[in-house]
């Protein structure tokens, strides 16, 4: 098989799965959507080893989209390590949280379940084409679509009025996204002349570096909104609204991650627009923290998870805004491993609670749900950052390398930021699981003897669980000696950072596991704790009131423009202009006297009566 | 002779299918409809994508003494609007119930759209302004005599009013152009090469795009459009709202854009023009986003549209030009689309406020997913067929002046809020409200599949359109 015609399957094979389920999909046996709907994302992930195997490196293109002028946009794939990177990330992590929803969705009635399925292709198609494009036109493509799948999977539910609310919301906040995506573009073509990711990277020394720092802001809009980073994350909590496996998949372990790989993707952009670098790195860490001190008060288990995800994204942003372009590449692979672990972890333990999410109405759940326990801890401690958990060589990776880039302040300021990021982490982590599982049930729980959950929920989860143990050891660069198999494989692409640890690094790695972890533990006996400061845990609470501060800085002022808009200025004064018109035409054929007219009257009579004169005149001219 | 047949086979078969009784005329004028249609096929396919002027050309001398002849011709930019004008004719046609008038509505929308397809033939200046009054006389009768609501008349006068007005004015124009230029043309590719002075030009350009402007409509001529759309028969709005709104816009471009290509020193209409475009876009989102009227909602969303492809003419670059002409045809499909969907719900249900509706979707799954599709495409969403057009319109905007994009984009946001709030606040959450009597029916789908199969082929090849569109019969067109 040719490889282009590989690369091709690899993009398409979710496509062919959502059409065959959106089709007559629903009407079949409910085992044909068990088979389609995860089978076209392992088909994919088939294809992804296949072309890895093969060492398949290059540019695709297979026919011209559009063609206008100069603006020529292919239909172009881009195969590097870093596609294949992503897809990987895409396809195997993807293809188990899909599997899984086999049996977290069994409660669907027939067409809701094969329209679950489809949404999932659909998702996985568009991320895909994100990731895989080789030009900036397909990249918004792709970038669009995710939000689109995005919008209806958090609103799978349609009858839930907050689903809805919050699919909207999710939505338009990644439009914002995608018209700063566009704007950048169009600065990019302006000034490189092309929209195809080499020429654009090959004509920067061409560029102009004002122009080149706009496109990279602009762009970062998109990643921001994308990736749920400061100030433009309020919609990921809301999206929590959306099934668990969806909550895995897209708001935990890709999408939202889509952001990061914007920016690794463009990072001679971003090598050269200085100011916008930095500026990635700051939203990281400040999101870092900010996210993190949220979590610490949520009761919802999802809402915590989704929290710690913007949290962790900020510590991706923080890694490729300082240049560290491969740790941040990692720490999204780590991410995804442990972050999808989680949430299906505690898929399980929603799916046993009859669709309850609050933490304060579980506990003791240890004892009888041991398997999804300790898949749980796993994650729980992968998160936290503790050795030899996967989360420990990404997190501290990135940490180690912001603390000892040279000759930066500004960096080492962040990376204070993320140091107290991880200490908060240990905190909300341990509340999170000591909650859920610990202690004795508590008495507001409506379940006494949960569920344990079917083989097809329970070893997805095992495999992540497994690879979030073991998975850190392909590269221990945060231990200073070891394998760095990441970094090697993505170096051809964003290259290696230009500095080095040293002893001292890995001395603040251990100090911020051993505080982190000291706090997972120290939750456990500080329950009360929120009583002390009512007003931060009310702060905390209201998520430093950004959906109050929006809804009346936006939201409201639309609607109220829009409606003054409609009642005292389209109707008083531009339709005005009509109303008259009609007067004059009453008037006119009533032989009326004329002269009670107000201006609009004159205006149309001069209009009318003005052009028949000219008419006559410019005639009789022509004539003579 | 092959454009003759375009609009003469309507008018002739329209004047025919007037005296049929009803169900007889409504297929009558289906299959005139089909054969305007095959028609236009074949120009479409037996266009030359490289030749430089208008193709499949004819001329008769008329009022020779004048210089007036019966000149027509198409290019890369009438092309598709004559293509789009036969197609949404037949989906009107087929979308009108038979009733005992059916016969005089069926006749009236073949007669417009015999002048629709005059105007959009036309290369001279004199027979481009008969056509444009010519088909002012179907669409007043077919608002006056079929419009719903409370006063269809009103709107009908209101509508053929401003209308005048600006095409009075326009008259004007075409007599002054004759004299200025002073070639003894109407010509208009003649013209195009003979522009006269910038101050006469000045002059010129107001009184046409006072006449465009108004059709199209722009900002702030647009308020007889809520009136005469929220009168409209759904059919009829397939193609008025469809295919007559692009009547203005191909004006400006056919018209205002090569044959007065200089400002005067202090006065640059062409900044004018975009700015109210700009304003069109905000303006009509802001607009749909406060009605509660689907049927309104939907005639101020057209309006923000229309400020796109404005926007995008007045880029004077090939990107937004094409932009412009490929979201002509997006529009027309969606638009059409959207007013189908809008009115069968009312029907199913008996209410056209949005607020008074919800959770439909359960009762009526395929009128969601359709509906889906078309709002998705209405937004812009990558994949379907709005997405590139308004791209280029907006690539070209920024070429000409990025801040005339800055601000478009915000249209670009605004619309989701309002065509999801539609979408979702009808279609979703818990059921409220009548229940619809059925879901769509058999025949309402299968109207609706080639509208949604061409958002869907056109999103994904925009190509197929743009690459036609090289062969441009004026000089003072990008390309």
């Amino acid at each position: 098989m040719s490889t282009g015609l590989l690369i091709l399957l690899l993009l398409l094979f979710p496509a062919f799965g959502a059409i065959l389920l959106a089709g007559r999909g629903w009407r079949l046996p409910r085992i044909f959507t068990v088979i389609v709907g995860p089978g076209a994302v392992w088909a994919s992930f088939l294809c992804t080893v296949a072309l890895w195997f093969g060492k398949t490196n290059g540019d695709f293109t297979y026919y011209t989209w559009i063609k206008s002028g100069s603006f020529d946009v292919p239909f172009g794939i881009l195969i590097d390590n870093l596609s294949i990177f992503m897809c990987f990330v895409i396809t195997g992590v993807g293809g188990l949280i899909i599997t899984y929803a086999v049996g977290y969705m069994e409660r669907e009635d027939d067409p809701s379940y094969a329209r679950f399925f489809c949404y999932m292709d659909v998702f996985v198609f568009s991320m895909l084409l994100l990731v895989l494009a080789d030009n900036f036109i397909f990249l918004i493509v792709g970038w669009a679509m995710v939000g689109l799948s995005s919008y209806l999977l958090i609103g799978f539910w349609y009858q839930r009025h907050s689903a809805v609310v919050a699919a909207r919301k999710a939505f338009v906040m990644n439009v914002i996204g995608d018209v700063g995506m566009i704007l950048g573009t169009f600065v990019l073509f302006m000034n490189l002349h092309s929209v195809t990711y080499s020429d654009v990277f090959n004509a920067l020394s061409h560029g102009d570096n004002g122009n080149l720092e706009l496109a990279a802001f602009l762009l970062l809009v998109g990643a921001i909104a994308k990736s749920a980073q400061l100030p433009l994350h309020t919609w990921l909590p809301d999206a929590m609204e959306g099934p668990t496996p969806v909550s895995a998949l897209i708001h935990a372990a890709t999408m939202v991650t889509a952001g990061v790989y914007l920016v690794g993707r463009m990072h001679p952009i971003y090598d050269v627009a200085t100011y916008a670098h930095a500026a990635v790195a700051i939203v990281g860490a400040v999101t870092a923290l900010f996210a993190a001190t949220i979590a610490i008060v949520q009761v919802d288990i999802k809402r915590v998870l989704a929290y710690s995800t913007m949290s962790q994204i900020g510590y991706m942003f923080l890694a490729v805004g300082i240049g560290a372009y491969a740790a941040g590449f990692f720490h999204l692979l780590s991410h995804a491993f442990f972050k999808a672990l989680l949430f299906m972890a505690a898929g399980n333990v929603i799916h046993a609670m009859k669709d309850e999410q609050d933490m304060r109405k579980y506990g003791g759940l240890w004892g009888q749900m041991r398997p999804t326990a300790i898949t749980f801890l796993v994650g729980s401690l992968s998160l936290v950052g503790v050795i030899p958990f996967v989360g420990f060589f990404s997190k501290e990776q990135v940490l180690g390398l912001a603390f000892s880039k040279p000759d930066d302040a500004m960096v080492q300021v962040l990376w204070a930021v993320g140091f107290a990021t991880a200490l908060i982490t240990g905190f909300y982590t341990g509340r999170m699981w000591w909650l859920s599982f610990w202690g004795k049930p508590s008495p507001q729980r409506r379940v006494e003897h949960p569920h344990a959950p079917p083989p097809v929920m329970m070893i997805p989860v095992a495999i992540l669980a497994i690879l979030a143990t073991i998975g850190g050891f392909i590269q221990t660069r945060a231990l200073g000696f070891g394998p760095a198999t990441v970094d090697d494989f993505l170096s051809s692409v964003v290259g290696n950072p230009a500095w080095e640890g040293g002893g001292a690094e890995i001395a603040v790695t251990f100090l911020t596991m051993i505080l982190a972890a000291a706090l997972f533990v120290w939750a456990l006996y500080s329950r009360p704790w929120s009583a002390v400061v009512p007003w931060a845990q009310r702060l905390l609470e209201r998520k430093y009131y950004f959906d109050e501060a929006y809804h009346w800085a936006f939201v409201r002022p639309t609607d109220w423009v829009a409606g003054f808009a409609l009642r005292d200025i389209e109707q008083p004064v531009i339709d005005a202009a009509v109303v008259d018109t009609g007067i004059v035409a009453r008037a006119g054929a009533g032989g009326l006297s004329l002269t009670q007219n107000g201006y609009f009257r004159n205006y149309v009579l001069v209009f009318v009566g003005g052009a028949v004169v000219a008419a006559v005149i410019l005639i009789v001219r022509a004539n003579s | 002779m092959t454009l003759t047949t375009l609009w003469l086979i309507p008018l002739v078969g329209g004047g025919l299918v007037a005296f049929l009784p009803s169900r007889l005329a409504k297929w009558f004028g289906a299959l005139v409809a089909v054969v305007a249609l095959v028609v236009a096929g074949f120009v479409a396919v037996d266009f030359a994508p490289d030749y430089n002027g208008f193709q499949f050309t004819e001329k008769v001398a008329w009022i020779p003494q004048f210089s007036i002849f019966y000149r027509l011709g198409v290019d890369g930019i009438s092309l598709w609007l004559l293509v789009l004008n036969a197609f949404l004719t037949l989906i009107a046609i087929l979308a009108t119930p038979v009733t005992a008038r059916t016969g005089g509505f069926v006749g009236l929308m073949l007669a417009m759209s015999a002048g629709l397809a005059g105007v959009f033939m036309a290369t001279d200046l004199v027979l481009f302004y008969v056509f444009w009054e010519a088909m002012l006389i179907p669409a007043y009768f077919l608002l006056w005599l079929y419009g719903e609501g409370p006063r269809p008349g009103w709107a009908a006068l209101k509508f053929v009013l401003y209308t005048l007005v600006g095409s009075l004015l326009m008259l004007v124009g075409v007599i002054g152009e004759y004299i200025s230029t002073g070639h003894q043309t109407f010509d208009l590719a003649e013209l195009a090469k003979l522009a006269p002075s910038p101050s006469v030009q000045f002059a010129l350009f107001f009184v046409f795009a006072l006449a465009f402007a108004i059709k199209t409509p722009l900002f702030p001529f647009h308020s007889w459009l809520p009136d005469a759309y929220n009168a409209a028969p759904v059919p009829m709005l397939v193609t008025f709202a469809g295919v007559m709104g692009k009547a203005g816009a191909y004006g400006f471009l056919r018209i205002a854009v090569p044959l007065f290509p200089q400002p005067v020193d202090w006065w640059d209409w062409r900044w004018v023009i975009p700015v109210l475009a700009v304003a069109a876009i905000i303006w009509g989102a802001l607009m749909a986003i406060v009605q509660s009227d689907m049927k309104l909602l939907v005639s101020y969303s057209s309006i923000s549209h229309m400020g796109f492809i404005v926007l995008g003419i007045f880029a004077f670059n090939v990107q937004g030009q094409q932009g412009a002409v490929l979201q002509m045809v997006n529009h027309g499909i969606i638009i059409a689309a959207l007013f189908l969907i809008v009115g069968w719900i009312t029907d199913l249900t008996g209410i056209r406020d949005r607020n008074a509706l919800a959770g439909l979707a359960r009762r009526m799954p395929v009128m969601a997913g359709v509906f889906a599709v078309v709002t998705f495409a209405a937004l812009g969403l990558p994949g379907l067929n709005s997405f590139v057009g308004e791209f280029m319109t907006l690539l070209g905007a920024w070429q000409r002046a990025p801040v005339l994009a800055v601000f478009a984009a915000i249209g670009l946001v605004l619309t989701p809020v309002y065509m999801l709030r539609l979408f979702q606040g009808v279609m979703q959450g818990r059921p409220v409200g009548p229940v619809p009597r059925s879901d769509l029916y058999a025949g309402q789908v299968s109207l609706l599949a080639p509208l949604i199969i061409l958002m869907f082929i056109l999103g994904l090849d925009p190509a197929l359109l743009t690459s036609l569109m090289t062969s441009l019969g004026q000089a003072g067109l990008a390309r």
